[in-house]
């Protein structure tokens, strides 16, 4: 079998097994997610919509674990940034694209300068960043349940919520009907300029031989906890750019549960994309596909949305063991 | 040595056939292992060695062929199964816990044996006694990783010994000890074969083969070219059985002494990794054109010194000059080397990515990159299907070519080496001292550390001996063996 065919064929595989396993029709059910993620302009918004801050957060991750620093901390650095970015947007209470542009640029420092805090704790006393990073998400997460209730809550304080940016002030709307925003033409610059950067730049070479073996970045006289310092800073970057793009695109508004988790779900986003800026925006789009088809699901089969969690989970582990497979095949073919 | 044709083989092999994709590793071998015989596998690198070992373990299964123990045909499907039929094996890269003690090392060769519940105590003095009755007294309490290399491989055979194989097969195991350890060794495997063993040595060195073998298998290309009786060979037609052709002599150049410095230390102290004093007070002075060899025992401070020559590891004390930083070739090639996941082309960049001739607006030019590899790649005759091909999938030989070539190629000023033809075989030493003696010729300074003396006779002009984190520097390399406690 051709190798570039193994994921997809294995990935509809996994998909098929997964709805069988929730005894569900299969057929009718794959038509379903497929019409409800595809079939029309809502489908495809929609699709898109979901998968940004994804691909932006797994972008995050992508450049995080590429040199080897297992940033969990995704989540807390999406809520941080965007905590800065509204409390900067109502300050200032501009408009128009420098105005945004600004307000992304202020994301992605809170951002960056909240995963600085694992990299220091790292550098300086060798704290674990898996462990400093999700540690920091809950600090964000209650964070944020304080400022929406407190300082950056709305004037009438009737509600938990930050007040909602003037129409002017967000991102052009592309479409009226489904909400399609300019945003979203970030994420391929994004993805271009990290692809750019991991794969053709020297600071992107010395950054995945950090991730490889350290030891030998060593030997080659790179300046290992520097470039795992500058890595998770980028990383929490991206991920505050992730809450910006939503913050101006769709929301508008700050509040409690305003990312469900796209911290989190950036993860498995970014392994099932082989860690490749590239394959991260594929499969970013498989996993905003699987979230607005099974709305679809929900209202017309008979599934729950919980499914679609369990095909998510499913697929990545379906593809990793598929890349070990398709990689020892290339190691074998070589030898 | 009994006459073969009375006794039983342990192990015999037939027409056994390996290959990896379009490549044969191994094209039709026989082996016959016979009872209380050393038996020596030589061959260059990639003559596939270790495809044999890989085979006769367990860990691949071949192609085609057969593998009879005791006359009986079996299937070795895992290093388990190859254990269960009593071939034992000493792996080049040993394959031990670094964390767990000496004991706990010994008793988890046995875990399988006694269904996962472990009496570390009982299983590991099994193999403590094997070890003590050849006069090994080895310290139960340390952690393996604490120890030299040396000392490892004794863990290493032990737990080989008290698994009660018939055959015990030892990759390359001579490549990192020294002439006193090698000694050792050998005198240790004379007495481990007895009468009802076969040992199986793997590995490049003519000497020694000579040395220890009563029968030699030599491969090339896959082939066996011969298996005979060793008494009474000379080591010239064995090398012409490996290579086709007998390598060309190396000639030692005397060093122009009066060559401006390029490195100068005084008193230089270095701490190893746990704090420790490693070097203490090391003074030397290498000068243009000039290869400056250090010997000595695995762990003497060789590491710490050759890190800090070249500016990975902070000094402690005394001063370092250097006029520029040396290139550095380190000594294990899988830890410090390479980057086995990434490609030959990423692993070449590893020195090249620096150059300004390669990028462009902070980018890669992708052309000249792939240029300028591949001319590595010709120029140091590595062997791969493809720069995009992972590291991992390059032999020993062509994998230490890597490292050499990236080195070498900005022709610095200053090269520090670490066994620098480790695992290589004959040709390919010789090119790489050929290499280092042009280079040294062309005016660059190099300290060249290595374990095997033969190595330091050939290139160096002056040479040292390390021991205790001090240098003492000899007259020639006989005087600094004599020196050597």
């Amino acid at each position: 079998m051709k190798t570039w065919l193994i994921v997809p064929l294995g990935l509809l595989a996994i998909l098929v097994l997964t709805l069988f396993a929730f005894q569900l029709p299969v057929g009718e059910s794959l038509k379903l997610l497929f019409e409800g993620a595809f079939a029309d302009k809502y489908g495809v918004h929609r699709t898109i919509l979901k998968s940004v801050p994804l691909i932006l957060i797994a972008l995050g991750i992508v450049v995080a674990w590429r040199a080897g620093v297992f940033n969990i901390g995704g989540e807390g650095q999406l809520l941080v940034g965007v905590s800065a970015g509204a409390a900067v947007a109502h300050i200032f209470a501009g408009q128009g694209w420098f105005f945004q542009v600004f307000i992304l640029v202020v994301c992605m420092l809170a951002a960056g300068a909240y995963a600085g805090i694992a990299a220091w704790l790292y550098a300086a006393r060798g704290v674990n960043v898996v462990i400093s990073t999700i540690l920091l998400n809950f600090v964000a997460i209650y964070l944020v349940n304080y400022l929406v209730r407190g300082p950056l809550q709305e004037p009438t304080k009737a509600i938990p919520q930050t007040a909602t940016l003037a129409p002017a002030a967000m991102f052009p709307v592309l479409d009226r009907q489904t909400g399609l925003h300019a945003g979203i033409f970030v994420v391929p610059i994004a993805a271009l300029l990290v692809w750019l950067w991991i794969q053709k730049s020297p600071s992107g070479f010395r950054l995945r031989l950090v991730g490889q073996n350290p030891n030998a970045a060593r030997a080659a006289r790179i300046p290992v906890t520097r470039v795992s310092v500058m890595a998770l800073v980028w990383s929490g970057a991206l991920c505050g750019l992730a809450g910006g793009i939503e913050y101006l695109g769709v929301s508008g508004y700050l509040f409690d549960k305003f990312s469900p988790g796209w911290g989190f779900l950036g993860i498995p986003v970014a392994l099932l994309g082989g860690l490749n800026p590239f394959g991260v925006v594929l499969s970013g789009l498989y996993f905003g596909a699987l979230f607005a088809g099974s709305r679809n699901l929900e209202a017309f089969g008979s599934a729950s949305s919980s499914l679609v969690f369990a095909m998510q989970g499913a697929a990545v582990l379906g593809f990793v063991a598929l890349s070990e497979y398709v990689r020892a095949r290339s190691i074998r073919g070589a030898a | 040595m009994t006459s073969s044709a009375t006794v039983e083989p342990i192990i015999a092999a037939r027409r056994l056939v390996k290959r990896y994709g379009r490549f044969v590793a191994l094209d039709g071998v026989d082996v016959t292992l016979y009872p209380g015989e050393i038996h020596v596998v030589l061959g260059e690198n990639g003559a596939g060695k270790s495809t044999l070992v890989s085979l006769l373990s367990g860990a691949l299964r071949p192609d085609e062929g057969e593998i009879f123990v005791r006359r009986e045909s079996v299937d070795l499907r895992s290093p388990r199964d190859g254990k269960k039929a009593g071939i034992e094996i000493v792996h080049q890269h040993f394959a031990l816990v670094p964390s767990f003690t000496v004991a706990e090392n010994l008793a988890l060769a046995s875990a399988e044996r006694t269904g996962g519940v472990l009496n570390v105590g009982r299983e590991a003095s099994k193999a403590l006694e094997a070890a003590a009755d050849l006069g090994w007294d080895l310290p139960a309490e340390e952690a393996v990783g604490r120890l030299g290399v040396g000392e490892q491989q004794r863990v290493e055979i032990a737990k080989a010994l008290a698994g009660g194989g018939a055959a015990i097969l030892l990759d390359e195991p001579t490549s990192t000890l020294t002439p006193g350890e090698v000694q050792d060794l050998f005198r240790i495997l004379r007495l481990a074969k007895g009468s009802a063993r076969a040992i199986v040595l793997i590995t490049h060195k003519l000497d020694e083969a000579l040395a220890i073998a009563d029968r030699i298998t030599v491969l090339r290309k896959g082939k066996v070219v011969v298996t005979t009786e060793a008494e009474g060979i000379a080591p010239a037609q064995i090398a012409r059985w490996m290579v086709g052709q007998t390598p060309p002599e190396l000639q030692k150049e005397a060093a122009p002494l009066d060559g401006e410095i390029v490195i100068k230390a005084s008193g230089v102290a270095v701490l190893g990794d746990r704090g420790r004093s490693a070097v203490d007070g090391a003074s030397l002075t290498v000068r243009k054109g000039e290869i400056f060899g250090i010997g000595g025992v695995d762990g003497n401070g060789q590491l710490e010194l050759a890190e800090a020559l070249v500016g990975i590891r902070p000094v402690s004390g005394g001063t370092l000059e250097t006029e520029q930083r040396p290139a550095y070739i380190p000594q294990d090639r899988h830890r410090d080397g390479l980057a086995l996941g990434m490609s030959v082309q990423d692993n070449l960049l590893v020195e090249g990515h620096r150059l300004p001739a390669l990028r462009r607006f902070g980018l890669f030019l992708a052309g000249a990159v792939r240029a300028w590899c591949e001319t590595l790649v010709a120029k140091f005759q590595i062997k791969t299907s493809g720069l995009d091909q992972p590291a991992a999938s390059l032999s020993g030989g062509n994998q230490q070519k890597i490292v050499v070539a990236r080195a070498l190629a900005s022709e610095p000023a200053a090269i520090v080496a670490m066994d620098p033809t480790r695992g290589l075989d004959v040709q390919a030493t010789a090119y790489v001292h050929r290499t280092l003696l042009d280079a040294s010729r062309q005016g660059a300074a190099i300290v060249l550390f290595s374990t095997d003396l033969d190595e330091l006779a050939a290139l160096a002009g002056r040479s040292a001996f390390m021991s205790g984190g001090r240098l003492r520097e000899g007259g020639d390399v006989a005087e600094m063996i004599g020196g050597r406690s």
